[in-house]
């Protein structure tokens, strides 16, 4: 399957990585739309007609479907969000965000250079999300 | 699985029908709330056409999505009247049941109700009585 795009936007909307994969836009108008989403997803949970299964508010999205791609979000504790733009029969995107996630804490959050809710500008981290961006595609 | 409610929109965005069914939470205020779905179905329309990896193709169109505890399916007429639903997280796309509701419900008894101007809101008894009897004959209206 195919990941298009992954971004991480901070607790206040802002993006702070994108990963920009084959045939996404051009501009940057990316910053934008990755603060769009932090306003959706805010609102959804808003909206939601039911109470969370756990008690408390419902999450925001996790899941969208459209009929050229699918958006996985993943919302980690501190309030910084993962999403990734997928072709529209992708599954099991929510496993690999997780495993963003431990790229981010192992190569972001231990760099002694990388202050906290900046933009991400670690090589490492650059190299080690290809990568695995790379090891779905044959999935 | 079960349904929670239904929003049906007019083209120029007024809500011109709503209906709950097992809804849990209840709204402070319907009618903003209303206002807020619509503004936010605006944005997501919006940031789908924008995200898309096809700028492309025309038209992106928005199918459902999903959180922990509901599932909302977003269905657009030609004419631009909007039908959403939200059920249970794990039901299957309810485009289809959207379809019908429309088809076989919305454009037979509001329609072609003579006395229905477009763009009003809903007040049509048999519109509302088949329309209960669609959602409740769905098999994802059944209750957990």
């Amino acid at each position: 399957m195919i990941i298009y795009s992954v971004y991480i936007i901070n607790k206040a909307g802002g993006v702070i990585y994108h990963q920009k994969g084959e045939k996404s836009g051009k501009s940057n108008d990316y910053l934008r739309y990755g603060s769009i989403f932090h306003g959706l997803y805010t609102i959804s949970s808003q909206l939601s007609p039911v109470p969370s299964p756990s008690g408390g508010n419902s999450s925001g999205i996790q899941l969208l479907q459209t009929d050229t791609f699918r958006l996985f979000a993943y919302q980690i504790p501190t309030g910084v969000k993962i999403y990734a733009i997928t072709e529209p029969t992708a599954n099991g995107i929510d496993a690999i965000l997780k495993q963003v996630y431990v790229l981010y804490t192992d190569f972001v959050l231990k760099n002694p250079f990388y202050i906290i809710e900046q933009p991400i500008r670690c090589e490492q981290f650059d190299i080690a999300l290809e990568k695995l961006i790379n090891s779905t595609l044959s999935l | 699985m079960t349904i929670f409610n239904l929003f049906i929109y007019s083209r120029q965005g007024n809500c011109i029908y709503y209906e709950e069914w097992n809804r849990k939470n209840v709204s402070s205020n319907l009618d903003e709330e209303q206002k807020l779905m619509y503004g936010f179905l605006w944005q997501i329309k919006n940031f789908v056409q924008k995200s898309s990896p096809n700028p492309e193709l025309e038209k992106t169109g928005f199918h459902f999505f999903r959180t922990n505890s509901y599932k909302l399916h977003f269905f657009e007429t030609a004419t631009n009247i909007k039908f959403v639903i939200t059920s249970d997280p794990d039901a299957p796309d309810l485009r289809d049941l959207l379809k019908t509701i429309y088809k076989n419900t919305f454009v037979e008894y509001v329609i072609k109700n003579p006395l229905y101007t477009m763009g009003e809101p809903v007040r049509c008894e048999l519109f509302v009585e088949k329309l209960q009897l669609e959602v409740r004959a769905h098999t994802s209206y059944k209750q957990k």
